[in-house]
């Protein structure tokens, strides 16, 4: 049974050890896509294992505020974007101090075998995502890479829909162009 | 020559980053730390027990402080006539201590004999200080 129609989730279950329990489902369940969401936003495995521990740490502590008016499934989504947004924000201010850009940064990491090992249009495809403002980098890896549907993504980035298929066609055509001139070099 | 990029070709969206072992059991047993520890009193609620703490140790040494001050002005405040009779009964018993003690320490000082080391003019010139009995025994000495 998907997770979505389970109707006894966090609030719902009265008793601590039934919570775990269903904590525990939750994890097993949304872990890996999370911390892969995570991963394309901030390359870097370490930094992703301790963002995705802190989205499921929050997902534990905020049980009780979840109302249950959305599903589940966007109120992770949404606190693993925020989680993310607010990682990304940080290193940016950070790197002002160092004169640093970031996002080079992450770029230079998709060079290494360590951290990536696709082939050279996936390199090229994240290098380009890369490039993308952050909150678009969000809309298209959700509507992208975990497929989601608008209203879900809107539910996620509180954006209008509208906003979103312009946000994703926008996205979707810088990633043309740079992957155009990253092949004919 | 190489394929053109198309953002359509599912192998795209294969995910390209490297499994590590070990990385999934980080990210749980970080997260099951959490949810075994007993919630710490944040420092906010910290701050405001020790201020309240402080507050009630003050008070405290307030309310002694006002009670030790309530007690000299009950004295001070002591009607007159209460005062009057108090001082009344002590000079009548001074008159008569004075009437014996008189007598008594003229023999003590005839035969030279000493209380509890002090000579009897000791005692009479410690008498003669006292404010109530100063009159009575200018008079009577």
């Amino acid at each position: 049974m998907h997770l979505e129609k389970r109707t006894s989730y966090l609030k719902t279950v009265s008793s601590k050890p039934a919570d775990e329990a269903t904590f525990n489902r939750i994890l097993e369940d949304y872990q890996e896509r999370i911390f892969f969401l995570i991963q394309r936003m901030v390359i870097d495995p370490d930094d992703a294992t301790d963002i995705t521990q802190d989205v499921f740490i929050k997902v534990w502590q905020h049980r009780d505020s979840f109302k249950g008016g959305s599903s589940l499934y966007t109120w992770i989504y949404r606190i693993a974007t925020n989680e993310c947004l607010q990682f990304i924000r940080k290193k940016k201010r950070r790197g002002l101090l160092r004169l640093e850009n970031y996002e080079s940064t992450l770029a230079q990491k998709l060079q290494s075998d360590i951290y990536f090992n696709g082939d050279e249009y996936q390199r090229i495809l994240h290098e380009a995502i890369l490039k993308l403002p952050e909150k678009q980098r969000v809309i298209f890896q959700l509507k992208y890479f975990d497929e989601l549907k608008y209203e879900q993504i809107a539910e996620i980035t509180d954006t209008s829909v509208g906003a979103l298929k312009a946000s994703y066609h926008h996205a979707v055509k810088k990633i043309e162009e740079y992957a155009k001139e990253a092949l004919n070099q | 020559m190489k394929k053109d990029f198309d953002i359509e070709d599912s192998n795209l969206k294969k995910n390209p980053f490297p499994k590590r072992p070990g990385d999934a059991q980080r990210i749980r047993s970080g997260i099951e730390r959490t949810m075994n520890d007993v919630p710490e009193t944040p420092q906010s609620k910290r701050v405001i027990y020790a201020a309240a703490a402080g507050v009630l140790v003050i008070t405290g040494l307030f309310s002694l402080l006002s009670r030790m001050d309530m007690d000299v002005d009950f004295y001070n405040s002591a009607p007159i006539a209460e005062v009057e009779a108090a001082q009344f009964e002590q000079y009548e018993l001074n008159e008569l201590d004075l009437t014996t003690l008189t007598e008594a320490t003229t023999q003590m000082n005839t035969a030279g004999i000493t209380l509890n080391g002090f000579q009897a003019d000791d005692i009479v010139e410690y008498l003669s200080q006292s404010d109530i009995s100063t009159y009575e025994l200018e008079e009577h000495y």
